[in-house]
């Protein structure tokens, strides 16, 4: 059992040591307070005392046909024809393919919001509920051809996580179970293949296989022998394999091909601090992006997969300042990251030429500040590379268009996390 | 004496009856306020407030059975108005006095003891009361949605980021060599 599991299965104890709870010594002048006061009668209860069939029926409605009312309701219909005629195109326009790597057309965004699993148009602002109910569906992504969604779905929480991967077509239809429910441990990452063909999942839950594939159409899993404690973990371009960072300790950055075989190190990395974030991968797979931290210092590593050479993105010396979180553009022309200010108190995303980053980096949207062990903002290209999607911890998003440098505020709900961009048909 | 029959009692307006209700659950009701309100009189103005909720309207409980799940989501209730009114109060964060003895590793608990008191500290008092509600008073996760007049959907949600900030906080702070799932920076 992990470190994160312990958590889970002790959080009810760490509590009540936290708490140390003691008999209150201001209990009986507060029992003395609360009985002093009049109870309420029962009747003034509304549900003691009216049956339930008089608070739940409808009261009768005798509709009436006025002329206006007829042609309102002939206006409504003309209107519905109108939006469904609407409807059927775009629903045409969704159902054509995007390449599966580089530049694509601007999709729909879809996230989570309270278990629940929505799509927003970004041109519109219109907004659909697509996985919908009681149960608890989280991280949605989409499939690099912008025709299906996957997401998380948590089963359980308590005492440990167990989630099952979900997916339906892009529209929440053909909802379907792709990995049947497992414990989730703290290293808990899973990715269907830029071909759409094959689904990753890594887990350092006790029992599970760290790296196993499932093949998409027929459900089988096979595991892939990488070490323990391996990861993060990231698809090759062209579907191939997966790149990993080695074991515990271990700075080097491996691939292995997706049937297990060809396990080989690609770079040794030049540091012996932490892997934080999940590696990247840029779509004409030349290079691997990633965050360590050195000396207790934040900092990105670009390793060049065409010559072999490692180039660090380093904060301003002696400003005590971190930078981290890279993410590529889909034309792999751009890189973006965070920069903390000194002390971590704010972060500001940057945005820089892949091939000369840091060289050319320009802030991109706001600063925000941050809270202790947050990361403050995330950054996400648009398929077409043109805008920015940047979402802050406490739930404000924008959209930073990078030709002109301007952002605004993108609406979408304070409570939502994980949002992932669909690719579509240019 | 059985609790249904205490209940019984008191919603008859039997304050003796009340009374032993009350300092049976006094000690829970206190730890909870202090673990959502990270204040001890806000948390004694809590329990005084849910108090007297639950006398006043001790009436209109249906079920005797279900008391203990009654007071609590009061309790929950008090102590986030509690948290609204004054939140533009600065809030000191409580450190309570550490008592070792008795387990195998004090370093360890007391590092535990501080990365969870600060972990609480960057949930809002919503999400430290649905915390909790599940994980202290041990209310299942539908009895907690209840009692925080949300939808089980909801709950399930708020549960899950604020059991992902508090993992994340926690196990970084204990343990700096453990990633966060979503990274962090210092």
């Amino acid at each position: 059992m992990n470190a994160p599991e312990r958590f889970d299965r002790d959080l009810g104890d760490m509590l009540v040591e936290l708490a140390q709870p003691q008999f209150p010594d201001y209990f009986d002048e507060a029992l003395d307070r609360a009985v002093a006061n009049r109870q309420r009668p029962a009747w003034t209860f509304p549900e003691r005392w009216f049956p339930m069939g008089i608070l739940t029926r409808r009261l009768p409605f005798v509709p009436a046909l006025p002329v206006r009312a007829v042609g309102m309701l002939l206006l409504l219909l003309l209107l519905l024809a109108v939006t469904v005629a609407f409807g059927v195109g775009a629903l045409l326009l969704q159902q054509r393919p995007a390449p599966p790597l580089g530049l694509a057309a601007n999709g729909l965004i879809a996230y989570s919001e309270n278990g629940d699993i929505y799509t927003t148009d970004p041109r519109t602002g219109a907004g659909r509920l697509i996985v919908g109910g009681p149960t608890m569906d989280v991280a949605p992504s989409f499939s690099n051809d912008g025709s299906t969604v996957l997401f998380i779905r948590v089963v359980e929480t308590n005492p440990q996580e167990v989630v099952a991967v979900m997916m339906a077509d892009w529209d929440g239809a053909n909802l379907r179970t792709l990995v049947e429910p497992e414990v989730a441990g703290e290293l808990h990452w899973s990715s269907l293949s830029p071909d759409g063909r094959l689904y990753a999942i890594a887990n350092s839950a006790d029992g599970v296989p760290p790296l196993s594939i499932v093949d998409v159409a027929s459900g089988v899993r096979a595991p892939i022998d990488v070490p323990p404690k391996a990861g993060p973990f990231e698809w090759l371009p062209d579907s191939s394999g997966i790149v990993f960072r080695g074991a515990d300790g271990d700075p080097a950055i491996y691939a292995v091909r997706v049937d297990g075989t060809g396990f080989r190190k690609l770079t040794e990395q030049p540091t012996q601090g932490t892997f934080s974030e999940r590696l990247q991968v840029s779509h004409d797979g030349r290079y691997i992006g990633h965050n360590a931290r050195v000396a207790g210092t934040h900092m990105i590593y670009l390793f060049d997969m065409l010559n072999g050479e490692t180039r660090s993105i380093v904060p301003p010396a002696d400003s005590g300042g971190h930078v981290g979180h890279p993410v590529f553009s889909t034309d792999s022309e751009m890189v973006a990251y965070i920069r903390y200010e000194e002390g971590g108190s704010t972060a500001q995303v940057v945005v820089a030429p892949l091939a000369s980053a840091p060289d050319g980096a320009v802030d991109v949207g706001p600063a925000v500040p941050v809270r202790a062990n947050q990361i403050g903002l995330t950054a996400q290209f648009s398929p077409d590379s043109t805008y920015l999607l940047i979402t802050s911890d406490a739930g404000d998003a924008w959209l930073a268009d990078l030709e002109t440098r301007t952002y605004e505020p993108f609406d979408l709900p304070k409570d939502q996390f994980d949002p992932a961009w669909q690719r579509r048909a240019p | 004496m059985d609790q249904r029959i205490l209940v019984e009692r008191a919603r008859g307006g039997d304050r003796d009856a009340f009374a032993v209700l009350a300092r049976s659950a006094a000690t829970r009701l206190d730890a909870a306020a202090r673990l959502i309100l990270r204040d001890r009189e806000q948390a004694r103005d809590a329990v005084q407030d849910a108090l007297i909720r639950a006398w006043r309207d001790l009436p209109g409980l249906r079920d005797p059975d279900r008391f203990d799940a009654w007071l609590y989501r009061l309790l929950s209730n008090s102590a986030i108005d509690e948290a609204r009114r004054r939140r533009r109060r600065v809030i000191e964060v409580e450190i309570s006095a550490i008592d070792v003895s008795g387990h195998d590793d004090p370093i360890a608990t007391l590092a535990d003891r501080d990365a969870l008191d600060r972990a609480l500290a960057g949930l809002s008092p919503e999400h430290r009361a649905l915390v909790v509600l599940h994980y202290y008073l041990g209310l299942s996760l539908p009895e907690a949605a209840v009692a925080q007049g949300i939808s089980l959907s909801a709950a399930k949600s708020r549960l899950h980021r604020a059991i992902g900030s508090l993992r994340r906080t926690v196990v970084e702070t204990v343990d700096p060599a453990v990633p966060a799932a979503r990274g962090g920076q210092p």
